[in-house]
């Protein structure tokens, strides 16, 4: 499903140069839900970033479902993220002026589907993330937890391969957390829903079917939980 | 199956939940650039209208024939009124023999050039004769009687007078007349006209009678005024006569005009030049200050947008709709209040020496600007629109 070779991504500020990744190559398959964690400053997001097609990488390949990203154009990797990604970001990321239910549309507008048929499956999904009697309410009437939730119904709008997502608990409180966790792993565990996570809370690992650890801009441990 | 229009849909649905203040003011400014626009221009057309008609009504009617540059007067006048009244498309016609003078009064001396007309045709060209303000106008038969216009006859008090004058002469009162053959006539001031144009009511006539009674019989005229029937325009029926077999220097009143007030008409015209890139520089620096606050303002929904795989150039549409939306709406003000005014002024209209005078709801004017203004709020919304989608997803999502 995910393939990176090699992957180096360097930052330069200056006149220092800063390697975020120091050569990452490993392979994610499809349906694993699969946590990506390490300290501050280990390059797991900008892992993140680069196998989401958001950032480009300094040398190295990602290969998603064997095409090779990085030789995809400006609107061809538009058109990818559309048709193969789904993204939940840290702060949610959600649209100001569209209500709950039209936010989770978004995707499948840009992908050219039928009005009704959108509309019909964003009604859903926000049935599926328990936000039915918020449909259309705007972000600002929303808690962070319910926000979230839209995020996430967002990125399956357009049924992706992969879903990534950067850090969805880190603005939660731990029920709130506990339940985007627990919606992502229902989304896997019945829809086979490839999911990549970035997180930093070690209480996270048990709803993992694998961990890589990052450090340093290194893949240091790449283990799957044992989950009791 | 229906789709959505991804820009539209942002759009409208920002246009509907954004701020409406700022959405309203930017409209309000849109609207008052395009008034400032059209209104010089407007009010240029309005009085370059009423400077023609008054010229039209007063002075040349609708074609003036004058000497080629060879010849100092037209010969055979009577056949050549003839001519152009069988002429398709001509209504009548009036010569008008300019002979040199010098008028005196109980108080002052004039030279004035007084035309010399037969009434019962200039009556049927021009309007004069139904702006006599005290006295009678000429009558075919009239001799030792004056027509004077009322800058010309002049007030008592001298201050109130717009050019030198003859001191305040009303009908009734008598006035030696020179003639440039050294004869000398008593003629009474039969009546006094005001039309509102300073260079007609400067104009003193007498009857053609009494011409040739001075000077002889002589069939030769300055120019013929000529009034069309309005079967077809000016420029159809100078030709037409042209095509009649009169060779002389025929110009419509619009071209006799242009060489009397072009200079004002130029003036007018680096004037509304000035307005008009005053205006549109306004509106376009502000609507790319509202869109470039919105586009900074939304540069994470940007950013959130091209992670999702939305294609920059709709989004940078996004922008440009509610831009076309504002314009339109801007548009649609600018109208209603440019008309508003407009209405305003035929009402209550701006006083000029070529009479009242108001803005002229005219498309050639109105429609360019409406285009012109258009286009530049476009070109204003799409540089911010542009220079934020370019930026990277992570610049924008980051900020």
């Amino acid at each position: 499903m995910i393939e990176t070779c090699d992957l180096r991504k360097t930052y330069t500020m200056g006149d220092v140069s800063v390697h975020a990744l120091r050569g990452i190559s490993v392979r994610i398959e499809k349906g694993e839900f699969v946590g990506i964690m390490g300290p501050s400053g280990s390059g797991k997001s900008t892992f993140l970033h680069l196998i989401g097609l958001l950032d480009s990488q300094s040398s190295g390949k990602v290969l998603i479902s064997g095409t090779d990203v990085s030789l995809l154009s400006n609107e061809k990797r538009s058109r990818f993220r559309l048709e193969t990604m789904g993204y939940v970001f840290q702060d949610y990321a959600l649209i100001e002026d569209l209500t709950v239910v039209e936010n989770i549309a978004v995707p499948g507008f840009g992908l050219g589907m039928d009005y009704y048929k959108v509309m019909d499956r964003a009604m859903r999904l926000t049935e599926e993330v328990g936000l039915s009697g918020r449909a259309h309410h705007l972000k600002r009437e929303l808690s962070g937890g319910q926000q979230q939730r839209v995020a996430i119904a967002r990125a399956l709008m357009n049924e992706p391969a992969i879903v990534f997502a950067d850090e969805p608990c880190a603005n939660l409180d731990t029920a709130s957390s506990r339940m985007v966790l627990d919606l992502f792993h229902r989304l896997n565990r019945e829809h086979g829903q490839t999911i990549v996570m970035v997180s930093h809370e070690p209480w996270h690992e048990e709803y993992f079917d694998r961990v890589i650890r990052f450090v340093d801009g290194r893949i240091d441990t790449d283990v799957t939980p044992d989950v009791e | 199956m229906k789709t959505v229009n991804i820009p539209v849909y942002l759009a409208v649905r920002a246009i509907q939940r954004g701020n409406k203040g700022t959405f309203l003011l930017t409209i309000m400014i849109v609207a008052l650039s395009f008034v400032l626009m059209v209104f010089m221009p407007s009010l240029t057309a309005g009085l370059t209208g009423a400077y023609n008609q008054q010229v039209s009504d007063y002075q040349y009617a609708d074609l003036i024939i004058e000497p080629d540059d060879d010849n100092q007067v037209l010969s055979d006048t009577h056949m050549l009124v003839r001519t152009i009244e069988r002429t398709p498309g001509i209504a009548a016609a009036s010569s008008h023999m300019i002979v040199s003078t010098s008028l005196e009064s109980d108080k002052k001396i004039l030279s004035r050039g007084v035309v010399a007309i037969i009434p019962s045709d200039e009556e049927r060209v021009t309007k004069t004769f139904g702006k006599i303000t005290e006295g009678r106008y000429l009558s075919d038969g009239d001799t030792d009687v004056i027509l004077l216009g009322s800058v010309l006859a002049g007030h008592d008090d001298e201050k109130k007078d717009k050019m030198e004058s003859l001191g305040g002469v009303h009908a009734g009162d008598s006035l030696e007349v020179t003639f440039q053959n050294g004869i000398v006539r008593k003629m009474t001031v039969a009546g006094i006209f005001e039309t509102g144009s300073i260079s007609a009511d400067n104009e003193a006539f007498i009857t053609q009678k009494e011409m040739e009674s001075v000077l002889g019989a002589t069939d030769k005229s300055s120019l013929i005024l000529i009034r069309s029937s309005g079967a077809e325009t000016l420029a159809e029926t100078k030709i037409r006569l042209m095509e009649f077999g009169i060779h002389d220097d025929i110009k419509t009143v619009t071209e006799k005009g242009e060489g009397i007030i072009g200079d004002a008409l130029k003036s007018f015209s680096l004037l509304n030049s000035i307005m008009l890139v005053f205006s549109l520089v306004i509106a376009s620096i502000v609507i790319f200050i509202v869109v470039y606050i919105n586009t900074t303002h939304q540069r994470r929904q940007i950013g959130i947008l091209k992670a999702i795989g939305i294609p920059e150039r709709d989004i940078i549409r996004d922008y440009l709709v509610q831009v076309a939306v504002i314009y339109g709406c801007g548009a649609l003000c600018g109208v209603a209040l440019f008309t508003c005014l407009s209405e305003y002024f035929r009402a209550f209209p701006l006083q000029f020496p070529a009479g009242a005078v108001y803005p002229v709801f005219d498309l050639t004017v109105l429609l360019p600007s409406l285009m012109v203004l258009g286009f530049v709020s476009l070109i204003a919304g799409f540089i911010p629109a542009k220079q934020a989608t370019s930026e990277e997803i992570l610049d924008l999502v980051n900020r």
